[in-house]
């Protein structure tokens, strides 16, 4: 089977290097970035993801700007993102940002899963 | 000389020994018309010594407004009598000629005749002072009161007869007899009164009388009576009441004290007592101050009692003074009455322009509102109220936060009459826990980081563990990822505390099945404890609310009932619906709590103290934050427990149709 591409953008090492793990071991192909502007690059050189997880505090950066960007983009506007952050209550303007859904940090891995199926199906 | 110019010259020197003796008598008692007599006689005097007549003399005789009479012989026959006299006896100028007691026989057994002799036999002039005489008129006898003189009438060296000069004096004697009989009544009711009475008599004031009340004040007996206020009262030197009582005899003023302060040695001590009293000047019927009448009444108890409230409140005031707080008083209409000095600095004002003071000048324009809303609440119900908010430092140019607690104080009637306030600067104190939520709010977001990282790393491994068929291994893995979500509830917990206090706490309402979310969260629990959790539960139709939020405060309700139920292993939940709400309650049967706790363990950081308590875990936020979520969804909580036997704690939200 083809395996979906999935991109990770977290400023924390080990998120992604957990969060990686976890989603190759789930079958997933994986990229991790620790900026938001490297997702751009990826996108004009290589085969556009299937999906990306966005933290929504970049160091230095805002996730849901980067999600904003991504969607105003005729190129990107269709992958779906996920934005994740460990403040509950910023879900609303996460998804007003355009992002497809919301994910609050800890998560259960089962539930990031469902979710990533969900929207990629 | 012939008989009658004899006769004329006698009758003459006579007269004018009268008037001499007169002169002394009068003098006191009719002054002005003793000098009307002595200067007509001095004028007559001349007159007849240069050119008199017997008609002259004869008509001044008669006319004279005193009563004269010449008795002649040892029979003292009437050989004169003016028309005053005739008068006073009653009798016509036919009794000229006749003895006297022929003339006058009512008065052979009264004491004149005794008197006549004397003169007669003597030569000795006698003076009678208000005497009595009973003398019949129109077949009456009558009482009258006479002022008279007896002299004798000498012929060459012999005496031949008394003149008579007479005076009715019976008026003014009855009225001195009314007068006393009013002053003995008068005594008599004072003697009986509540109130201290005393009439001193004279410019020496002399104590005439005083009643029981009055020698208790003055800490004096009987004995005193008859003295002269300076005398018998000695501490009085030095004091004013002296002089006041003295001046009135020359003023005629009465003079009123009130609660006037008088030292006086009672008991052998000298004290300080407060009488309010009256000095009234008491006249005769001429109408001049013979005494003074003092009446009094001993207010010390009173005037003490207040002296003590007023140090009283000097001694709060200066204990007002002191506190480091803000301390002021306003009347019922909220007008300030006093700032102490810490307010009056803090403000920048004196103290004279804080009537009519401006509260919402001082106060933060966001919190007057509600200040008034509070205030206004806290006066309809006459209660204390207590709140936070914003004073203007005037010093700083900014504001600051204060702590404001303010009580109403009552009138007898149970009305408002006034506020007392204090202000604490808990400025400091907002800053430090704006600080503490914000470092709590931080450091649990960068907790959740890495817990985010680990949890993911025991999943990692647990699902690796599991493909390689170590299930051994895997289920450490699993429970290492059971005390993960352990830990990511507490900093939840924390995270939240942080939110609700900064006003930020999110609800996510939409609307769900209560009873379902109940019975979804207690089989999530059921699975993580041996305790039996008991189930009665109905439809109750759908809420709206945060549903996530509703669900956290169900499994607190649960966690919590277990973790105070040692020594137990059953708790029974119920779903019921109580008119337009739906109810959760769980029942255990644990430590319970006493009365006075039971509001406390809705508040922030509160955890059941006491020796066994000690024990319990936990940050003692859970219930603080069920109380924000049910509170903020619009609904209600509380618990009702007995110590020992266990609690019930429940919420209701209200139900949407």
């Amino acid at each position: 089977m083809n395996s979906k591409k999935i991109v990770i953008v977290d400023d924390d090492v080990a998120i992604l290097d957990s969060l990686g793990t976890m989603l190759d071991f789930e079958g997933f192909e994986v990229n991790t970035f620790m900026r938001g502007s490297e997702i751009f690059r990826l996108i004009e050189t290589e085969n556009k993801p299937n999906l990306i997880l966005l933290d929504m505090w970049l160091c230095g950066e805002d996730g849901r700007d980067i999600c904003k960007q991504l969607k105003s983009n005729e190129r990107t506007k269709n992958i779906p993102v996920i934005i994740m952050s460990a403040s509950r209550g910023l879900e609303n303007t996460a998804l007003q940002s355009g992002a497809n859904a919301f994910i609050a940090k800890p998560f259960e891995i089962d539930d990031v899963v469902n979710k990533l199926h969900q929207l990629i199906a | 000389m012939s008989i009658d110019e004899e006769y004329l010259n006698n009758v003459l020197n006579l007269f004018f020994k009268f008037i001499n003796i007169l002169f002394e008598w009068v003098r006191d008692k009719f002054y002005v018309l003793f000098n009307i007599i002595f200067f007509k006689f001095v004028l007559m005097k001349k007159f007849l010594e240069t050119n008199i007549s017997l008609e002259l003399l004869t008509s001044l005789f008669s006319q004279a407004p005193v009563g004269l009479a010449i008795l002649m012989g040892e029979t003292h026959i009437i050989a004169n009598a003016n028309t005053q006299v005739l008068e006073y006896w009653g009798k016509g100028d036919h009794v000229i000629g006749m003895p006297v007691l022929e003339a006058l026989p009512e008065i052979a057994d009264q004491e004149f005749p005794a008197f006549l002799k004397e003169v007669f036999e003597t030569g000795k002039t006698i003076k009678g002072n208000k005497v009595k005489a009973l003398l019949e008129k129109d077949g009456v006898l009558i009482t009258y009161y006479f002022d008279f003189i007896y002299a004798a009438v000498r012929a060459d060296q012999e005496i031949v007869g008394v003149s008579v000069v007479a005076i009715n004096v019976t008026d003014q004697v009855l009225s001195e007899q009314k007068l006393q009989e009013n002053e003995l009544r008068f005594k008599g009711l004072t003697e009986i009164s509540d109130y201290s009475t005393a009439i001193y008599r004279g410019e020496d004031l002399v104590i005439e009388f005083a009643n029981d009340q009055m020698l208790k004040s003055w800490g004096k007996s009987r004995s005193v009576i008859g003295q002269t206020l300076e005398k018998a009262i000695p501490e009085l030197q030095g004091q004013p009441f002296i002089q006041i009582l003295q001046d009135i005899f020359r003023t005629g003023e009465p003079y009123f004290a009130k609660e006037d302060k008088v030292d006086l040695v009672v008991d052998g001590e000298l004290q300080t007592f407060y009488y309010s009293f009256s000095y009234r000047p008491i006249r005769d019927v001429n109408g001049e101050i013979y005494a003074i009448l003092n009446v009094a009444v001993n207010v010390t108890e009173l005037v003490n009692e207040r002296l003590k409230a007023q140090n009283s409140v000097k001694e709060y005031r200066a204990l007002a003074e002191a506190m480091p707080q803000i301390v002021w008083t306003t009347d019922k209409d909220n007008q300030i009455q006093y700032f102490n000095e810490n307010m009056l600095k803090f403000l920048n004002v004196a103290k004279n322009d804080i009537t009519n003071f401006d509260f919402s000048k001082i106060i933060h324009p966001d919190d007057f509102a509600t200040l008034k809303r509070v205030w206004n609440k806290s006066a309809l119900d006459k209660v204390f109220f207590e709140l936070e908010f914003r004073f203007y430092d005037a010093v700083n140019d900014r504001y600051m936060w204060f702590l404001n607690r303010a009580t109403p104080v009552l009138d007898d009637d149970g009305n408002i009459k006034q506020w007392i306030g204090t202000s604490t600067n808990i400025d400091e104190f907002k800053t430090l826990a704006a600080q503490k939520d914000t470092f709590l709010g931080i450091a649990s977001h960068e907790l959740k980081t890495p817990l985010t990282s680990l949890k993911l790393y025991a999943q990692v491994l647990e699902r690796m563990l599991r493909k390689t068929g170590d299930e051994k291994n895997a289920e450490f893995a699993k429970k290492m990822d059971v005390q993960i979500i352990k830990l990511t509830s507490l900093i939840g917990d924390l995270l939240d505390v942080t939110k609700i206090n900064a006003g930020k706490i999110y609800l996510n309402e939409v609307s769900f099945d209560f009873e379902k979310l109940v019975l979804e969260t207690v089989e999530e629990q059921q699975m993580s404890t041996v305790f039996e959790i008991e189930i009665h539960s109905q439809k109750v139709g759908m809420v709206f609310a945060d549903r996530d939020r509703v669900s956290q405060v169900i499994t607190n309700f649960i966690s919590n009932a277990i973790k105070y139920s040692p020594n137990t292993d059953k708790i029974i939940v119920r779903v019921e619906r109580v008119e337009e709400n739906v109810q959760f309650s769980v029942q255990d049967f644990g430590i319970g709590m006493p009365e006075d706790k039971k509001d406390k363990v809705f508040e922030q950081y509160y955890r059941v103290s006491g020796d066994e308590q000690t024990t319990f875990p936990g940050l003692g936020l859970g219930l603080f934050i069920s109380s924000q979520i049910v509170e903020r969804s619009h609904g209600k909580i509380w618990v009702n427990s007995i110590l020992g036997k266990g609690s019930t704690f429940c919420f209701t939200l209200p139900a949407v149709e």
